[in-house]
């Protein structure tokens, strides 16, 4: 159980899917380690980047086989917000997984969710908003960001939580080739 | 010079359902289109840039139609100058109390709300909130759509385009509450434990928010028990509404909001 993920025999199919989306995935992936998922559009990439933290198929219905276990925790014996100190997961529109409106309030919410105490909190906000250059933004409205600004929020808010595993989908979709 | 951040969100809470409460007791269309022109007033003041503040023509729009509708319900009785005064005058209060509502969801940021509710209400803060969204993520989709349908050049005018209009925005909206959803759970939203990252002080600017706007409540409940103003014009034979001073001065208290002046961005 030192894997900090783990996908045993996983096939996974949608409500209204003909075909598994992903099938007969076996992974294990050690902490402090990088993983790459590559393949072509509809290859079921973010499903099963969303399996990681059971979003797939707790948030998702359909057929759901095997076993994914993040830090020895499995998926479907808890929901994603219990998973939530474990797993950071960053959706391909970085747009859509802010939930408030100013950037710094942004990278404190997973830490508010954890419980984590303030002194602790605003340390890694501004620890987070250093390391990936968004000081200068932190008073912004989420809203008026452009499109690689809101995905180095989304990474920041992310990575502020401090997650042993971060889950990244298409990272890179909205950086030009010279920022990615 | 304040923030519409840095205002406590439970100044707006308690002006707007004091500016709610006093639009609900009355019919007088004096203190009514008041409470019109000071819910703009209040929206110019603090709007936002963001999608919220757009969503404030929308509800003005459906204070206009909810008043036409209801004066129109007279047609299915007798008409009368009486009744058709009586049923305009409670479709003004429902339009008054709209627009109010309008004036909440512009200057406030919903999900601002849903932090600082107690742990036992946070599933019906955030259902809530989530409603509250509504609105103004409606109004960015509906631009949306229409631009997406003008580049296959669609171009269709007016009330024949809402059946086009309706379903990939319905749609949209469904998915875009449903991956909120998801990401709050993800980034372990009501997982039990909770601390605040900055808590929101009640500063100068909330306590004149709040604070006025209780006084102008009181004033109007006081009106509303005692007796002591008309409230509610007679209609049959229709009479000049009247307008008290001290009740003209109470809606006044509700624009206070508006002259604290603008949040700096």
């Amino acid at each position: 159980m030192s894997d900090a993920l783990r996908f045993d025999g996983v096939t996974y199919t949608y409500p209204e899917g003909a075909r598994p989306a992903i099938e007969d995935v076996d992974l294990a992936i050690d902490e402090g380690s990088f993983a790459l998922a590559v393949g072509p559009t509809g290859s079921g990439k973010s499903t099963l980047l969303r399996a990681a933290n059971g979003l797939v198929p707790q948030f998702t219905g359909g057929t759901f086989t095997g076993r994914v276990s993040v830090n020895g925790r499995d998926t479907l014996a808890h929901p994603p917000r219990r998973l939530a100190d474990v797993v950071a997961f960053v959706p391909q529109d970085p747009g859509a997984s802010f939930v408030l409106d100013r950037v710094e309030d942004e990278l404190g919410y997973g830490m508010e969710n954890l419980g984590v105490d303030p002194v602790h909190m605003r340390r890694r906000v501004e620890e987070t908003l250093d390391l990936l250059d968004l000081a200068g933004l932190r008073d912004r409205s989420v809203r008026t960001l452009s499109g690689g600004e809101r995905q180095r929020v989304a990474i920041a808010a992310a990575l502020a939580a401090g997650p042993r595993i971060l889950v990244l989908d298409e990272p890179t979709s909205q950086l030009d080739p010279q920022g990615a | 010079m304040i923030d519409r951040r840095a205002v406590h969100p439970m100044a707006w809470i308690v002006w707007a359902t004091s500016a709610g409460f006093v639009a609900f007791v009355t019919t007088d269309p004096v203190y009514l289109l008041l409470l019109w022109a000071v819910s703009w007033f209040v929206y110019a003041g603090h709007r936002v840039d963001a999608e919220h503040a757009r969503s404030f023509r929308l509800f003005l729009t459906g204070a206009v139609v909810a008043v036409a509708l209801r004066t129109a319900l007279v047609f299915f009785g007798t008409v009368s100058a009486a009744n058709t005064t009586f049923s305009f005058l409670e479709g003004l209060r429902l339009g008054t109390i709209l627009v109010i509502f309008g004036t909440f969801n512009a200057v406030t940021d919903p999900f601002g709300l849903v932090r600082m509710a107690p742990r036992h209400f946070h599933e019906p803060a955030l259902a809530a909130a989530l409603a509250l969204s509504i609105a103004p993520r409606t109004v960015a989709d509906v631009g949306r759509v229409r631009d997406a349908q003008r580049m296959r050049g669609i171009r269709i005018q007016g009330v024949r385009a809402l059946p086009a209009l309706a379903v990939p925005v319905l749609e949209r909206g469904m998915e875009e509450a449903h991956t909120l959803a998801e990401s709050m759970d993800a980034r372990g939203h009501g997982a039990g434990r909770r601390s605040r990252y900055r808590p929101q002080p009640w500063t100068g600017a909330a306590l004149l928010i709040a604070v006025p706007a209780i006084a102008a409540a009181a004033t109007f409940l006081a009106a509303s028990v005692g007796g002591w103003a008309v409230l509610h014009p007679q209609t049959s034979p229709i009479v000049w509404p009247e307008a008290d001073l001290l009740l003209l001065a109470a809606i006044g208290l509700l624009a206070v909001p508006g002259l604290v002046g603008r949040p700096e961005r």
